[in-house]
């Protein structure tokens, strides 16, 4: 099965509707069958972050990011719990491996953290949305796919990972 | 029932053949790992149906469908930003 890494910007689509949703939640119901997902235990503190800023927003009532958030950390422990989704634990070795793409190459510690971990755990590729492609791109070799990508494009760019 | 050592309990449960065959059928497809993985996940979506508003992702997504909502890659880079660290 193809590992892949799942970038908070994508894998927050599977619960708003937007550019993108369809395509994540494609890869979501494939775990387990087609794919393995993997993601840092930090992923789900930057999603609830993301959840609580809608609120903040107004995009979503009290009510409902509390019971958005509920549903999310359940789905996210049923995905676990079933091996289909691998958290990982951000841990020492890989502060210690984020720490030189922090210095050399400006970038923010979520970004490193997410970066190292992907390479770590042998990910075959980071699924983001089109505003990270770009500076993911640059600070490692893995391949880098646009969630955001036409559903039939993000579908042939899937089936050539092997 | 009876503890298996670890921290799940074992629980015989009967089954007529048509659902064991379609059970069996989705674990030789891959989707399960085992028949308990699979019936662990029955349950568990079971005794959720009615906790939350919606189903699964798909009935929440069609929940918040309509909404205006800032997009979610620049939510995550506001936040890191944000956070300057």
């Amino acid at each position: 099965m193809i590992t892949l890494y799942l970038e908070p910007s994508a894998l927050f689509k599977a619960y708003i509707p937007e550019k993108g949703s369809e395509n994540i939640e494609y890869v979501l119901s494939n775990l387990g069958i087609r794919f393995v997902g993997l993601t840092s235990r930090w992923t789900i503190l930057e999603i609830i972050r993301g959840f609580v800023k809608r609120k903040n927003l107004g995009e979503l009532t009290i009510d409902e990011l509390n019971e958005i958030i509920a549903f999310f950390l359940d789905d996210i422990d049923r995905l676990a719990t079933a091996r289909k989704l691998k958290i990982v634990e951000v841990t020492k070795s890989i502060i210690d491996k984020a720490i030189d793409l922090v210095a050399s190459e400006n970038l923010y510690a979520a970004y490193a953290i997410h970066v190292r971990t992907a390479e770590l755990h042998k990910a075959k590729a980071i699924l983001t949305d089109d505003i990270h492609v770009k500076r993911l791109s640059k600070v490692t070799p893995l391949r880098i796919i646009n969630i955001e990508l036409p559903e039939k494009k993000f579908l042939e760019i899937i089936k050539t990972l092997t | 029932m009876y503890y298996n050592g670890g921290s799940m309990k074992v629980v015989s449960v009967r089954l007529d053949e048509k659902l064991l065959k379609e059970a069996l059928k989705r674990i030789d497809e891959g989707e399960f790992n085992n028949l308990s993985e699979l019936i662990r996940e029955a349950l568990r979506t079971f005794l959720s149906r009615d906790r939350y508003s919606w189903r699964d992702r798909a009935e929440l997504r069609k929940y918040l469908r309509g909404r205006k909502f800032t997009k979610s890659g620049e939510l995550i880079k506001s936040i890191r930003e944000e956070d300057e660290l």
